[in-house]
C-alpha cells in the first residue's frame, strides 16, 4: 500500500489518487471478485472464522 | 496508511477476551453491512456507525485489511476512528496512547525512554504488567530487524538470575504486522537466531518453545 507522502504529485497520478476513492467496495463483492483468482479471499466475518471456531480472535501478520 | 499506531493498539486489546466483539452492536456480519462501534470521543462514549463501503485498490482494501481469517473488525474500527477525525487522510498519523483512548476510555500515559534509565523503564514496564496494563511500543528506526514506524506489543518481562548471580531481564514483545521480508524480525540480542545468549533453563523460564506469531525476546537495555 502506498504512504501519503508516496503518491505521484503528477496530473496522471492525481488522476489515479482521485480514482481511488471514486472506487468503494463492500467485502463480499471483493471476495465474489476474489474469488477465482489465484488469491481467493477468506470467508467475510466480522471477528473472523477462528473466533467463530473457538473465540480466539487472530490479530498477526496485520497489514 | 500510517495509522499503524491504531492497528498496534487493536491487536494489543484483541488478546483481552471479548474486547473487541464488545466494541460491536452486532455480533456477526450482518446483510446490510452497517454496523456500531462503542468507542470514547474526548473521553465521553459514543456509539459510531459505519457502512461497509471501502476504497479499494487493486481490488484490496486501500488502508486497513482484514485478518488473514477473514475478520473485517480492523477496517470497520479504522473507518469509526477515521470518521470521528473527519476523513482517512486526518489519522494518518498519531500516537498509540491517543488510539487506546479512543478504543477504551481510559487513560493513557507515554514512556519517556529517551530520557529514563532501563533501571525506571524496567520498573515501568514490571508494574504495568503486573496490573495487567496494556503496553505497546513504536519503533523509531531501523534496527537489528526492527521496522521503522512499526508498533510492537509488550507481553511481560522477565527477571532470570544466572548461574553466576547477575540478573538479566528480557522482555517479551510481539509484532502484529505482516512481515513482508525475512529481515524484519528482532536480529539483537536474544532474538531467535542468538543460539550463544539462551540457556536451557532460561528458555524454560520464559516458555520459548511455546511462542505465538510474530513474538520474540529482547533485553531491557535493547527495549529501552
Amino acid at each position: 500500500m502506498l504512504a501519503w507522502k508516496e503518491y505521484p504529485r503528477t496530473i496522471g497520478g492525481l488522476a489515479k489518487y482521485l480514482n481511488w476513492f471514486k472506487d468503494f467496495k463492500r467485502p463480499r463483492d471483493l471476495h465474489t471478485i476474489a474469488a477465482n483468482t489465484k488469491n481467493p479471499h477468506a470467508t467475510v466475518s466480522l471477528f473472523g472464522s477462528n473466533f467463530e471456531q473457538n473465540g480466539n480472535i487472530l490479530s498477526h501478520s496485520l497489514e | 496508511m500510517g495509522d499503524n499506531y491504531l492497528l498496534t493498539v487493536l491487536a494489543a486489546l484483541s488478546e483481552k477476551p471479548n474486547f473487541i466483539p464488545n466494541l460491536f452492536t452486532q455480533k456477526r456480519y450482518t446483510a446490510e453491512g452497517i454496523f456500531t462501534i462503542k468507542v470514547f470521543v474526548k473521553g465521553r462514549p459514543e456509539d459510531i456507525t459505519v457502512d461497509d463501503y471501502f476504497p479499494v485498490y487493486s481490488h484490496q482494501p486501500a488502508f486497513a485489511k482484514p485478518t488473514i481469517d477473514g475478520g473485517w473488525w480492523i477496517p470497520l474500527i479504522e473507518k469509526a476512528f477515521a470518521k470521528v477525525h473527519v476523513n482517512y487522510e486526518m489519522i494518518s498519523s498519531g500516537t498509540q496512547a491517543e488510539a487506546a483512548r479512543f478504543l477504551t476510555g481510559a487513560p493513557a500515559e507515554e514512556f519517556q525512554n529517551n530520557i529514563q534509565t532501563s533501571e525506571e523503564v524496567l520498573q515501568q514496564l514490571q508494574n504495568a504488567v503486573k496490573e495487567d496494563y496494556l503496553v505497546t511500543a513504536a519503533s523509531f528506526n531501523e534496527w537489528n530487524g526492527l521496522v521503522n514506524g512499526h508498533g510492537y506489543i509488550v507481553k511481560n518481562v522477565y527477571t532470570f538470575k544466572k548461574s553466576d548471580g547477575s540478573e538479566t531481564h528480557i522482555v517479551k514483545m510481539r509484532n502484529p504486522f505482516k512481515i513482508i521480508d525475512g529481515s524484519q524480525h528482532w536480529t539483537g540480542r536474544y532474538g531467535a537466531d542468538d543460539h550463544n545468549s539462551w540457556s536451557n533453563e532460561l528458555k524454560t523460564h520464559v516458555e520459548f518453545d511455546s511462542l505465538k506469531p510474530g513474538e520474540f525476546f529482547m533485553t531491557i537495555d535493547d527495549f529501552k
